[in-house]
């Protein structure tokens, strides 16, 4: 294996992996740092609680690193990561399902420190944040899972249609149709903030 | 709040950006007059721009830390294991199924020799298609030889048997009938019995009998 000190960063995903798969650890860390906070907000989105998706983030990492040769240059990098993620993700919904466990913390906050990105200063508004992102939330945890899906990766992750449908591995209409569905249950749910952010 | 379920989607496009021209300006004529369908379209677009809005989180300090450590571990893992080049092409259920296929093949192969190794040892019938060759109509002919030759064999060893135990009935009775042509042989079993009870001497007799059996 080969640990290059390579100082153009500008690589597609798809030359990083290649590189990658040739032994290039240089290339995977990079795709590392490329992806892990997308990744974590993505698994954040489904499960709600930010270790058990730091923990999800890890695996879709190791895992990467396990099947790296598994990869082929026909899909899209970004859509096999976020299928491997996604797939993740659902499993431990799953689990939990089972567990049938609800802890304090994912009514709360989490116990560890996470940064968020490009938070205001001001107090109020920070507040205002908080609350709209826990109304937000708890819509979004309500969908079911198929538009939950389609609305994370279309309207939180900003993806396009025809990346969601490879990820999903579901035709282009139905994606389309899907976040049109949610994106009309989220409406109905959220009336009153919407309201109240219109009067703003 | 109604819903124009038409211009529903063509607003979903809208804010997607991804409609028509035509469908833009009949979705932007129709607003003009339904109020309902403008509060729809307002709503749309601020729901995305909070869900676009929505904070993005950072992996923690430790993210890498603990990233590493798992990896340093799977690789060591890894090179525990016999490191080959092509171990990770091998998926274990295929592998498992392969090998089982395999294992189903050489007892069948081993079942098969066995068989075969007893048959030569015990009948007649099988050299006897052997040494006739493998076409249909000599086989067929061969088959009917080896089963007379194998009732013939057997004949013989009952006779043989109830020459050496004349006057013991019951024990002739108890070895016919586990004969494979019991119901026959027993026939002429008690042919031969009746025979022997009526003449003391019987050895001719039972001679005659055997000769008198026609296969």
């Amino acid at each position: 294996m080969t640990i290059k000190t390579n100082s153009q960063p500008n690589f597609s995903d798809e030359e990083l992996i290649k590189k990658f798969q040739d032994g290039d650890l240089y290339a995977y860390d990079l795709i590392v740092r490329r992806y892990k906070d997308q990744l974590l907000n993505f698994a954040y989105r489904f499960l709600g609680n930010l270790e058990e998706s730091e923990d999800v983030v890890q695996e879709t990492f190791l895992r990467l690193y396990k099947n790296r040769h598994a990869y082929k240059q026909i899909a899209k990098f970004s859509t096999w990561i976020y299928t491997i993620a996604g797939n993740l993700a659902k499993t431990e919904l799953r689990k939990r399902k089972r567990r049938k466990l609800v802890s304090i913390s994912e009514l709360g906050f989490e116990e560890k420190e996470y940064e968020i990105e490009d938070l205001k200063a001001d107090t109020e508004r920070q507040t205002d944040s908080i609350l709209k992102e826990k109304i937000i939330k708890n819509a979004i945890e309500n969908l079911p899972f198929r538009f939950k899906q389609v609305i994370i990766l279309r309207d939180i992750q900003e993806l396009s249609y025809e990346d969601i449908s490879s990820i999903l591995r579901i035709p282009l209409g139905t994606v389309k149709s899907r976040v049109n569905r949610a994106r009309i249950k989220l409406q109905q749910t959220l009336k009153d903030l919407m309201t109240h952010e219109n009067k703003n | 709040m109604a819903i124009c379920y038409k211009y529903q989607k063509y607003i979903n496009d809208y804010i997607d950006n991804d409609i028509d021209a035509a469908r833009k300006i009949e979705l932007e004529e129709h607003m003009k007059n339904c109020s309902s369908c403008q509060e729809n379209l307002k709503n749309a677009k601020l729901l995305k721009k909070s869900l676009a809005s929505l904070p993005r989180y950072r992996t923690s300090p430790t993210f890498d830390i603990v990233l590493r450590s798992k990896l340093k571990k799977e690789i060591n893992k890894s090179s525990t294991l016999l490191n080959l080049p092509f171990l990770p092409m091998i998926r274990p259920v295929p592998a498992f199924a392969a090998f089982t296929i395999f294992l189903i093949f050489v007892g069948v192969l081993i079942g098969n020799s066995i068989n075969i190794l007893n048959k030569e040892k015990t009948t007649p019938k099988l050299i006897a298609v052997e040494k006739a060759g493998y076409g249909e109509e000599k086989e067929a002919e061969a088959t009917q030889q080896a089963d007379a030759a194998e009732q013939r064999l057997k004949m013989n060893n009952y006779v043989n048997v109830f020459e050496q135990f004349p006057v013991s009935t019951t024990g002739s009775r108890d070895l016919a009938r586990y004969e494979y042509n019991g119901r026959r042989i027993e026939k002429i079993q008690n042919d031969s019995l009746s025979r022997v009870r009526n003449n003391p001497t019987s050895k001719p007799l039972i001679r005659q009998a055997n000769a008198s059996v026609h296969f």
